[in-house]
């Protein structure tokens, strides 16, 4: 069990370089665009540089999804959990589980949802990079697969370490 | 519709998170309405999928490249140079601090974070009750939303469709007040119950202290000249201008400032990233809930239903602040922002209400509602810098919050003050 959570903490931090770089990608698209538009012009040089925005805004949705993914392990996405932790121990633990018991069920339900929408992309292509929509589509059920991974992941590393499930996203590491 | 508000309701009471719980929340609805549920990625798809949006995270990484890469620091002693001759001045110094923060960051966790880190132990050296110290700066960490830049005027701009630029001028003003009536408070309380030192006032070498502090800061302070001059003066929009500030604060913590190095930069990144990724998820289930309200005509029964209740916009708006700080004490502020937006933006303009200005109305609420306990993201972090419990953090609080929601009721009943700058 400890080994699966440390392979799955090993993949996130794999993730996690991804979205920081992801993020780069977006910065860099869009300084680009911005330097084409004003430096370049002024100086004389008219080129423009539409793929910038498509692949700043395609990049910029796979973020989402595998930064959510990640915010996961530790309970980062934001809910209201001062209800849960004001119940007495016993209720607001169980309550807490089965709201990460139905987060579950939706994720696949993602997931489901999501790779018929892949199958639909295929047939899309972007206007300006010319690459098929499911690239961009796939986003969502790998994203909500990372979100299943890291709710069971949450719930072993919290049952192992015999802490209270309410209190995880305090101990989310400085970010 | 009782339907799909309760069943949110109750998801957000067993701490599913918000974004989820908006998710589901919709599910019923679309299925009995026999929508097909292909219909989820399409609309989750289509709000990610946004030029405007991209500020959001460009503004985070901005306050923290700032945060990390001595902007901060530089602009803090600038402030305290310029103010240590008053009693109070070092608490004076977190607001004035924080409003210089708050024009390139737009974020008021940011501000917060990292003004308190930095003012916060000093502010101990000088004897300031912590828990005093904590309520200055979670207050004055509100800023970072009001006075533009602001992620906060982003989501809003995004989800209500009005325009960004024009919320960001909007803001300035307001800001301007909350942050002089905030170092006016500071400087009351603390002259009244003795906190803190000041320095003897002696011409020349307070000229001297401000004069090389503001030389050390002169490039950090050119950032907001850039950022608002560029958006104000229609050169940039705001996604254009979050990605130059992002370079230029780049730039300067890299070679000038050197206070990074390339190796940091990957962690900062992705701080910023999932930082924002867990925000801009709720925009896109906000989305599908949208989408279900619209299905059920929600705004226009709500709107209905308060134009019985009154047809005064005056009194709409003091209904729509009490239930908004009602709303912030328990939620999130972007939050609250995604999920009422849509529904109040168009009931607002049915009385008469200019979109802007209703704009900053919902947003300064709000913003106050990271202030407010038992939930707000700003006591969490103050409390936390300071190493004190919320209880604590409560008593000095209330002072802050009366000023605050005095600054509410003026943005709210002088129009002006958001819409004088618009043309």
């Amino acid at each position: 069990m400890r080994q699966i959570v440390s392979a799955i903490d090993m993949l996130n931090k794999g993730v996690t370089l991804v979205v920081a770089g992801l993020l780069m990608v977006v910065c860099a698209a869009v300084m680009w665009q911005v330097t084409v538009r004003f430096a370049l012009t002024m100086v004389g040089i008219n080129i423009s540089a539409p793929w910038t925005e498509e692949l700043a805004r395609y990049s910029l949705i796979w973020m989402v999804f595998l930064g959510a993914g990640v915010g996961v392990r530790h309970a980062q996405m934001i809910a209201l959990e001062f209800g849960v932790r004001a119940l007495p121990d016993r209720l607001g633990i169980a309550m807490r589980y089965a709201a990460i018991a139905l987060a579950i069920a939706f994720f696949a339900l993602l997931i489901w949802v999501g790779l018929k929408f892949v199958d639909l992309g295929r047939s899309e292509t972007s206007p300006v990079l010319g690459i098929t929509k499911d690239w961009v589509y796939w986003a969502m059920p790998f994203g909500a697969a990372l979100m299943i991974v890291n709710s069971l992941a949450l719930v072993a590393d919290t049952v192992l370490q015999g802490r209270d499930i309410r209190f995880s996203a305090d101990l989310a590491p400085e970010a | 519709m009782i339907g799909l508000v309760s069943s949110l309701l109750v998801l957000f009471a067993i701490s599913v998170p918000i974004a989820l719980a908006l998710g589901m929340a919709s599910l019923p609805l679309l299925i009995g309405k026999g929508i097909p549920l292909i219909a989820v990625p399409q609309v989750v798809f289509e709000a990610l999928d946004s030029f405007t949006l991209m500020a959001l995270p460009l503004y985070v990484l901005a306050g923290r490249l700032m945060q990390f890469g001595g902007i901060a620091e530089r602009l803090v002693d600038l402030a305290k140079a310029m103010l240590n001759w008053v009693r109070g001045g070092l608490g004076a110094a977190v607001v004035l601090t924080s409003m210089m923060f708050a024009t390139i960051s737009g974020s008021s966790a940011a501000t917060a974070a990292a003004i308190g880190s930095m003012l916060i132990p000093e502010m101990e050296k000088q004897k300031y009750p912590r828990p005093f110290s904590a309520a200055t700066t979670a207050s004055s960490g509100e800023l970072g939303v009001i006075i533009p830049p602001s992620v906060a005027m982003v989501v809003y701009g995004v989800i209500t469709g009005v325009s960004i630029t024009d919320l960001f001028i909007a803001g300035f003003l307001p800001g301007l007040m909350i942050g002089t009536s905030l170092i006016a408070t500071v400087i009351a309380i603390s002259m009244i119950k003795g906190y803190g030192t000041r320095e003897a006032f002696v011409l020349r070498p307070y000229i001297c202290g401000v004069w090389s502090a503001l030389k050390r800061a002169l490039l950090s302070l050119f950032l907001p000249v850039i950022i608002l001059g560029g958006i104000f003066g229609g050169i940039f929009t705001a996604t254009e201008a979050a990605v130059v500030a992002v370079f230029y604060a780049l730039i300067i913590s890299l070679f000038v400032y050197r206070q990074i190095i390339f190796r940091d930069l990957p962690k900062i990144f992705a701080g910023a990233a999932v930082t924002s990724a867990v925000v801009m998820i709720i925009v896109a289930f906000a989305a599908m809930f949208a989408f279900a309200l619209h299905l059920l005509r929600a705004p226009q029964i709500i709107g209905g239903l308060l134009t019985t209740l009154t047809s005064d916009p005056m009194m709409f708006l003091l209904l729509v602040n009490v239930f908004l700080i009602a709303v912030g004490m328990f939620m999130e502020t972007f939050a609250a922002i995604i999920i009422l937006g849509p529904i109040l933006a168009p009931i607002a303009a049915s009385y008469g209400i200019h979109p802007v200005h209703f704009g900053m109305i919902m947003i300064v609420n709000l913003a106050i509602g990271m202030v407010t306990p038992p939930v707000g993201v700003n006591l969490f972090i103050a409390c936390g810098i300071a190493k004190i419990t919320m209880e604590q953090l409560i008593r000095p609080l209330v002072v802050f919050l009366v000023v605050l929601i005095g600054n509410l009721m003026l943005i709210t009943y002088v129009p002006a003050l958001s819409l004088a700058l618009l043309r």
